[in-house]
């Protein structure tokens, strides 16, 4: 399976991402379906679109990461899911610094047979 | 010694811990925090913060060993 997992502050394009898996993946006839999951910044409660506990409007926010751990534990679900499902490929990319309302946040891309489409979607959490 | 990291708001209650210390349990690091820094204790207390030893989630009661990479995560939210 190829795998490819970055954890990175920067922003990126997610139909970029979607041709580079599809070139790439070492079995292109074999390819079923490509599911995506994509995390956005957004308001946690509706009732803080207009004011946060400042005050203000949420405008961002900053996300740390613990950097080993966190390449471990999201290897750890891309295991998981190849456990389970006969993937081909997988994209996995995290974002972390100061992120705007809105940004990307995750992206992630199980490559598989169209029958799972649904449950890989179900289960891509993060 | 065993390294230590503190994440989120605890990193902020953290700023005059050393980096390193000695103790054979994250409980009893976190003891050992207690004398100094009432404060970070209390947050470390709170059952929802989780602690990792190199890289992987453990009991507080994990015995430690020389050169060994502690750190305190605090609850995480999202979705």
């Amino acid at each position: 399976m190829l795998t490819t997992l970055r954890i990175q502050a920067e922003d990126f394009d997610l139909a970029e991402q979607y041709s580079l898996l599809r070139s790439s993946s070492p079995a292109t006839t074999e390819i079923g379906a490509i599911v995506t999951f994509t995390g956005l910044v957004r308001e946690f409660e509706p009732r803080s679109r207009d004011h946060n506990d400042d005050g203000g409007a949420l405008d961002g926010m900053r996300l740390q990461h613990y950097p080993g751990m966190t390449e471990k534990l999201l290897q750890g679900i891309i295991d998981d899911a190849a456990q389970r499902w006969p993937l081909l490929a997988v994209t996995v990319i995290h974002r972390v610094g100061h992120l705007v309302l809105l940004a990307l946040v995750v992206y992630a891309v199980p490559n598989s047979l169209p029958n799972l489409k649904l449950h890989c979607r179900q289960q891509a959490k993060f | 010694m065993i390294r230590l990291h503190f994440f989120g708001r605890l990193s902020d209650l953290a700023t005059q811990v050393p980096s390193r210390c000695a103790g054979e349990t994250p409980h009893a690091i976190r003891q050992w925090l207690a004398e100094d820094f009432p404060e970070l204790a209390v947050q470390l207390n709170e059952p929802q913060v989780l602690v990792s030893v190199n890289h992987c989630i453990v009991d507080w009661q994990t015995p430690l060993t020389d050169g060994d990479e502690v750190a305190f995560l605090p609850p995480v939210t999202g979705g």
